[in-house]
C-alpha cells in the first residue's frame, strides 16, 4: 500500500513552504561493475530483446556499458530452444511470438567464463475491456480536459500480479512515476482484494503526469494504449521497488530506506554477482484515438 | 483475565505487608500534607521538606504530597522549590499532623533569590539520574520555531536526545527509535504525538505544569517501553482566582481559562489552541481549492476536586485532531484522545495512594474519491484502557517503598477499508487485533547510609495477545525477504495465541562523596509489548501500532549507566557527567519492499533485529543569576544489526549523531526585558547513498554495490536561535499582563540537511537518451524564519 502515501505530496507541498532542495556534488568514488540482465520478454508477435549491459556511476549520465560477447538461450518447457541472437547495443534478440500461457521458461546466458540462469513462467493476463475518455473541468487537482482511464476485470483466484504499460502516439512512457503495477486488480499482496475491475488509482494511472505528480490532460489526435503484461509476484517486487527507489525523492522527510532491487537472475554455476530480471509475460492491450 | 486475578492477589499481600509494617514502626510521629504554589493552589512537584538538626529531608511526589515520620520532638522544617521563597516552620511534634504549605515565587527574580542549600544540590542529593525536568517557566523562555512554545523541540536541547532530522515526529532517547519512549499525558499514553507530521507536539504549552524526561534508570512504577518516560503533568487549575491566558502566534491562537469551583477545594483548567493557516489562506485560494481544510487543534480540560483531607480526585482530558481536506476528492485527518480519572487516597498518614484509570486511543481516516462509485475510504486506530493503582508507604524518612501494578487492554485496529471499483465494493479490512498487558511492580527507595542511598524495584510485566482472530505461521525464506503464510488459526475472542512474561529489575544507587559531590550508577531492563511499524525516515501520522505476537517477539533492553554529579560555586552551577551502555533484542526491522500497511501479513514482512548504543552525555547547567542557561554535549553510537541487511554487519542506525552538542542560555536585561539564545552543533546522521545505476526498460534504477545500510553522513548540522521576550508594564492596578516574544529561528539561514537524496529527471525521455541524475540536499528549514507572538493573561 505504499502507492497511497504517494498521494501525501499534495499536502506535503502546502507544508513546506519553509523547505528547500538545493543540488550538491556528490563524489561516488571507484566502483567495480556488475552484470545487469534486463530480462523483460512477452509473448507478442513482435521481436523480443533481452540486454545485457554493465552498472555505471549512478551521476555518470551516459548509456552504460553493453555486453557484446555473450550467449542468451531460452528453453520453452524444458526441450525446446528459442537462440537470441546479438544484434547491436547490448541487445540479444529472437522474433516471437515464443509461447503461450502456462509455458515455462529457462534463460541461460553464458559471459566471460560464467553461466548465469532464470526462470519464468507465462501467467495469464486479463483482456483490456475499454479505454475512457472524459472531459473534466473544475476538477481540485486536474487541469481542465481530456483524461482516461481503462477498465480491465481480474479473473478469479489471488496472486495475479501485472505492469500496465502506457504508450503515448507509440512511445512508451518511461517515466518512473507512471510505473503501474498492480496485484489482483488493486495495489498489493495482502489485502485479499481478488477479482475485481482494476481499482481507480491504478485505472487513471496511464495518463502521464507533470513534475508535481499531477496528471496531464490528452489532447485530441493522440494515440493512446495500454498494454497489460502478466508478470511473476517477485517481478512485481522487484518493479515495486525499483520504482519507489526512483521516485524516493518524492517522500521528503518520509524517504523509505535506500535499498537494492532483488533480481531473479544468478550465476548457476558460481557465486558471480548478477543482477536484473527475467520475466515472460502474457500480454493484453487496446488503443484509441483521442478526438 | 488471569492477569487481573493474579494482579489483585499481589497486592492484596503486598498491602497485608504494609500493614505490618505500620504496626512496627508505631513509635514514631508523622507529618504529611500537600506543598503548593500560594500565587494559583497548584501543587509543586518535587519540592523539599528538609529537617535541619536530623539531616533528613524528603521530597513531594507528583501530586504534591510528602510524607516525613520522626521521633516526637520540636522541629525545624524548612520547605523550599527553585525559583521560590522557601519557609521554615517550627513543629512540635508529638502526634501526627498535616501541614500543607504554600510557597510564594521568589520575589525579584533580579536579586540573588536566598534558597536552602538544601533545594538546590538536587542534582547531586537525588538518587534519580538520567532524568532531565524542565519546568514549563523554562521551556516557555526558550527561543521557538514560529513563535509556538514547544515541549517536544526543548527536550532535544537535553544530552542523549537526538532526532532523525527537523520536523520529524517524535525523538530519540539514547538509541531507542521513536515507538520506545512512553509519551504520557496525565498518565495516558500519547501514541502520535505530533501536530503537522512533526512540527508541533500536541502539549499545549498553557496547560503543562511539569516535563520530565527519564532516560535510564527508570523506576519499577514504569514500563511498557525500552527507552524513555516522557511524563508530562497537566496543570490543576488555579484554585485561587480566575486567570485566562491567552496568545497570538504565527501557527496557534491559544486561550486557557482556569478558575476555582469552590476556593482552594476544586478547580478547574480548560485550554485550546487552534492553527489558522486555512484561514488566513481563504481569499487567496482559487475557486478549486476554496474547500480546502487545512488545520489543527487541541483542547486540554482538567478539573480537580478536594473531597477531604484524605481524598482527591483528578479528571482529565485531551483531544486533539490534524484536519486535512480538498473538497470531496479528498480528506486526511489524525488525532489523539486521552482521558485519566484519578483519585489520591490517604490510607493513613505515612501510605498514600492514587489510583488511575485511563482510555487512550490514536486514529486516523483517509478518503479519496468524491464520486460513490469509486472511492476509498481507509481509518486506522488503537484504542486502550487501563487501570493503575500505585501505592507509597512512607516507612520511614530514610525509607520510601512504593508497589502497585498496571493492567491495559488494547484494541487494535490496523486498517479498516472500503474500496468501490465501478460501484463494486470490496472490504479490504484487516481483522482487529487484541492485547492484555499486565505488571506488578515493587520498589524500595532506601538511605543505608548517609552517603548510601538505593532504589531498588522488580517489575513483572505479562502480555497475552488474544483473539478474536486468527495467528498465523509463517514458513522460512531467505533472510531479509518475505516470510510466506504456512497456516492460520483462529481464535476466540480474549481466548490466548501468544503469552509473554518479562521480569524487569531496576537498581539505581547514589553514593554522595560530601555536599556537593556524588557518583551515581544504575541498571535497568525494559521490556516493550507494542511496537510501532515505520520504515520511512520520519515517521508518518499513517504509521500503525501492532502488538508483539506469535511472530513478533517483546523488544528487550538492558541499560547501565555510571555518573559523577558535581556542583560548583554554592550550587550556582550543576556539572553532570554520564556514561551507559544499552544493549536492545528483538527490536523491529523490515524486508526490502515491506508492505506495513493494509497487509494482513504483516508479520511476514517484519525482521528482528539486535541493537547497542553507548555514550557519554555530559551537562553543565547555571540555574542562579541574570545569566542562567545550560550546555549539554552527548558522544554516542547507536547500531543495529539484522539477518539481511548490510551484509549481515552492524550498521549505524539513522539517528545515529556522534557528537551532539547544545548551549541554552538565558539573560535578563532589565526587569522586563529577557534575552534567550540557543546553539546546536550535530554530527551528521547517516544515509544510504547508491553507487550505481542500472538499466531495465528504459528505466535507470539506482543500485548500492555495496549492499550497505547507512553508509554515508551528511553534513553537520549547526542552527542559533534567538528571542527577546519584552514583559508588559507591572501596573498594581491592572490585572491585563502582556508580554511580546520576538523570536529568530535559524538566525544564520543555514540549510541543514535533513537528507540528500537521489533524485532523476522525469522529463520525457527516448529510451537511447542517457538519464540525467542528481544529488539534492533537502532542508527543511532553508531560511531564519522571524516570529511576532503576543501573550496575555488577566
Amino acid at each position: 500500500m505504499n502507492n497511497l502515501i504517494n498521494y501525501i505530496p499534495f499536502i506535503l507541498l502546502a507544508l513546506f513552504i519553509m523547505a528547500c532542495e538545493d543540488v550538491v556534488e556528490i563524489e561516488l568514488g571507484q566502483q567495480e561493475e556488475q552484470l545487469v540482465i534486463d530480462g523483460w520478454i512477452n509473448n507478442l508477435p513482435t521481436e523480443q530483446t533481452i540486454t545485457l549491459s554493465m552498472t555505471a556511476n549512478y551521476f555518470e549520465a551516459a548509456a552504460t556499458p553493453k555486453i557484446s560477447d555473450a550467449t542468451v538461450t531460452l528453453t520453452k518447457n524444458g526441450s525446446t530452444e528459442i537462440p537470441f541472437e546479438y544484434s547491436t547495443d547490448g541487445k540479444y534478440t529472437a522474433m516471437g511470438p515464443i509461447g503461450e500461457v502456462g509455458d515455462v521458461f529457462d534463460l541461460e546466458i553464458n559471459w566471460n567464463g560464467n553461466q548465469y540462469c532464470a526462470q519464468s513462467e507465462m501467467n495469464r493476463v486479463p483482456a483490456v475491456d475499454s479505454i475512457d475518455v472524459e472531459l473534466r473541468v473544475d476538477d481540485i487537482f486536474l487541469d481542465d480536459g481530456l483524461y482516461t482511464q481503462f477498465f480491465a476485470r481480474d479473473p478469479e483466484g489471488t496472486g495475479d500480479a501485472y505492469w500496465i504499460k502506457t504508450f503515448k502516439n507509440g512511445v512508451f512512457r518511461n517515466n518512473p512515476r507512471e510505473l503501474n503495477i498492480a496485484v489482483d486488480a488493486a495495489f498489493d499482496a495482502g489485502t485479499g482484494v481478488d477479482g475485481i475491475i482494476f481499482i481507480p488509482p491504478i485505472r487513471e494511472l496511464m495518463n502521464p503526469v507533470d513534475q508535481d505528480f499531477l496528471p496531464i490532460p490528452w489532447l485530441p489526435g493522440e494515440l493512446v494504449k495500454v498494454e497489460i503484461h502478466s508478470i511473476s509476484l517477485a517481478a512485481f517486487q522487484f518493479l515495486e521497488i525499483a520504482r519507489d527507489q526512483m521516485i524516493n525523492g518524492d517522500n521528503g522527510i518520509f524517504a523509505l530506506p535506500v535499498t537494492n532491487t532483488r533480481g531473479n537472475v544468478t550465476s548457476c554455476t558460481s557465486d558471480a554477482l548478477v543482477i536484473g530480471f527475467f520475466n515472460v509475460a502474457a500480454v493484453s492491450s487496446r488503443e484509441k484515438l483521442i478526438e | 483475565m488471569k492477569i487481573y486475578k493474579n494482579l489483585n492477589i499481589i497486592l492484596l499481600f503486598l498491602l497485608i505487608g504494609s500493614n505490618c509494617a505500620l504496626i512496627a514502626q508505631s513509635d514514631r510521629v508523622t507529618i504529611n500534607g500537600y506543598i503548593r504554589d500560594a500565587d494559583n493552589g497548584e501543587t509543586l512537584i518535587g519540592a523539599n521538606v528538609y529537617v535541619e538538626s536530623q539531616s533528613l529531608g524528603s521530597t513531594s511526589n507528583e501530586y504534591g504530597f510528602y510524607s516525613l515520620s520522626l521521633s516526637p520532638g520540636t522541629y525545624q522544617l524548612t520547605y523550599s522549590y527553585l525559583g521560590f521563597e522557601s519557609q521554615t516552620k517550627s513543629v512540635v511534634l508529638d502526634q501526627n499532623q498535616t501541614i500543607d504549605i504554600e510557597l510564594g515565587t521568589a520575589s525579584a527574580q533580579l536579586e540573588e533569590i536566598v534558597v536552602s542549600a538544601t533545594a538546590k544540590n538536587a542534582n547531586v542529593s537525588d538518587l534519580e539520574m538520567s532524568v532531565n525536568t524542565l519546568d514549563i517557566q523554562t521551556i516557555q523562555k526558550l527561543p521557538t520555531l514560529l513563535g509556538e512554545v514547544e515541549i517536544l523541540r526543548s527536550i532535544q536541547l537535553l544530552p542523549g536526545v537526538s532526532t532523525v532530522g527537523e520536523g520529524a515526529a517524535g525523538f530519540n532517547v539514547r538509541g531507542g527509535s521513536i515507538d520506545q519512549n512512553l509519551v504520557l499525558l496525565d498518565e495516558a499514553p500519547v501514541y502520535n504525538s505530533s501536530h503537522l507530521f512533526g512540527f508541533f507536539s500536541v502539549f499545549n504549552p498553557d496547560a503543562v505544569k511539569d516535563v520530565k524526561l527519564y532516560k535510564g534508570g527508570i523506576p519499577s512504577r514504569y514500563g511498557g517501553r525500552l527507552s524513555s518516560i516522557l511524563d508530562v503533568r497537566m496543570k490543576e487549575g488555579n484554585s485561587k482566582k480566575l486567570e485566562v491566558n491567552g496568545g497570538i502566534g504565527a501557527i496557534f491562537s491559544r486561550l486557557s481559562v482556569e478558575a476555582p469551583i469552590i476556593k482552594d477545594k476544586a478547580s478547574f483548567i480548560i485550554a485550546g489552541r487552534r492553527s489558522y493557516i486555512d484561514v488566513l489562506a481563504k481569499p487567496f485560494l482559487n475557486d478549486d481549492l476554496n474547500d480546502t481544510v487545512l488545520n489543527f487543534y487541541d483542547l486540554t480540560v482538567k478539573t480537580n476536586y478536594n473531597i477531604n483531607d484524605k481524598n482527591r480526585i483528578f479528571l482529565s482530558a485531551y483531544t486533539g485532531r490534524d484536519n486535512f481536506g480538498f473538497g470531496d476528492a479528498a480528506g486526511f485527518n489524525w488525532g489523539n484522545r486521552t482521558l485519566t480519572l484519578r483519585w489520591n487516597h490517604l490510607f493513613s498518614d505515612r501510605l498514600f495512594s492514587n489510583i488511575t484509570l485511563f482510555a487512550s486511543d490514536y486514529d486516523y481516516d483517509i478518503s479519496f474519491g468524491d464520486d460513490s462509485a469509486n472511492k476509498f475510504d481507509w481509518d486506522a486506530s488503537i484504542i486502550n484502557y487501563s487501570v493503575k493503582p500505585e501505592l507509597s508507604f512512607y516507612l520511614n524518612p530514610k525509607n520510601l517503598i512504593r508497589f502497585g501494578g498496571q493492567s491495559i487492554i488494547y484494541k487494535f485496529q490496523p486498517g479498516r477499508a472500503i474500496g468501490v471499483s465501478e460501484g463494486e465494493s470490496r472490504d479490504l479490512s484487516l481483522d482487529p487485533k487484541y492485547a492484555i498487558e499486565g505488571a506488578i511492580f515493587v520498589e524500595d527507595e532506601l538511605n543505608i547510609t548517609d552517603k548510601l542511598e538505593v532504589n531498588a524495584g522488580l517489575r513483572l510485566s505479562l502480555f497475552n495477545y488474544t483473539g478474536k482472530g486468527f495467528g498465523y505461521t509463517f514458513g522460512e525464506s531467505e533472510a531479509g525477504t518475505r516470510q510466506p503464510v504456512t497456516s492460520a488459526n483462529e481464535y476466540d475472542q480474549w481466548e490466548s495465541i501468544q503469552r509473554y512474561q518479562n521480569l524487569e529489575p531496576r537498581l539505581s544507587l547514589k553514593y554522595q562523596m560530601n555536599e556537593s559531590t556524588s557518583f551515581k550508577a544504575s541498571f535497568m531492563r525494559t521490556a516493550q509489548y507494542i511496537h510501532l511499524v515505520s520504515n520511512t525516515a520520519a515517521s508518518t501520522p499513517v504509521d500503525v501500532w501492532t502488538p508483539s505476537t506469535n511472530n513478533i517477539k517483546p523488544q528487550m533492553a538492558d541499560q547501565v549507566a555510571i555518573g559523577y554529579f558535581k556542583n560548583l560555586s554554592d550550587n550556582r552551577y550543576e556539572l553532570s557527567a554520564e556514561l551507559y551502555y544499552k544493549d536492545f533484542d528483538n527490536l523491529v526491522e523490515y524486508i526490502d519492499g515491506a508492505d506495513i500497511l493494509l497487509n494482513e501479513f504483516i508479520e511476514g514482512d517484519l525482521l528482528e533485529g539486535d541493537g547497542r548504543a553507548y555514550g557519554l552525555e555530559f551537562m553543565l547547567k547555571k540555574n542562579e543569576g541574570r545569566f542562567t542557561g545550560w550546555l549539554s554535549y552527548t558522544l554516542a553510537k547507536t547500531e543495529r544489526f539484522v539477518d539481511g541487511i548490510n551484509n549481515n554487519e552492524w550498521y549505524p542506525s539513522r539517528f545515529d549523531q556522534t557528537h551532539n552538542l547544545s548551549v541554552t542560555t538565558f539573560y535578563d536585561l532589565s526587569k522586563r526585558l529577557s534575552l534567550s539564545a540557543s546553539f546546536a552543533l550535530i554530527s551528521g546522521t547517516p544515509v544510504t547513498f547508491a553507487t550505481s545505476r542500472i538499466e531495465q526498460q528504459g528505466y535507470v534504477i539506482p543500485h548500492n554495490l555495496e549492499n550497505s545500510r547507512n553508509n554515508v553522513r551528511i553534513p553537520a548540522y549547526h542552527r542559533l536561535d534567538l528571542s527577546a521576550t519584552l514583559k508588559g508594564k507591572d501596573k498594581p492596578n491592572k490585572r491585563w499582563k502582556g508580554d511580546w516574544v520576538l523570536s529568530i529561528y535559524n538566525v544564520y539561514s543555514r540549510r541543514n540537511a535533513f537528507s540528500i537524496y537521489f533524485r532523476q529527471s522525469y522529463e520525457d525521455r527516448a529510451p537511447d537518451v542517457p538519464l540525467q541524475t542528481e544529488a539534492i540536499r533537502l532542508s527543511v528549514i532553508g531560511n531564519f524564519i522571524p516570529s511576532i507572538s503576543y501573550n496575555f493573561s488577566f
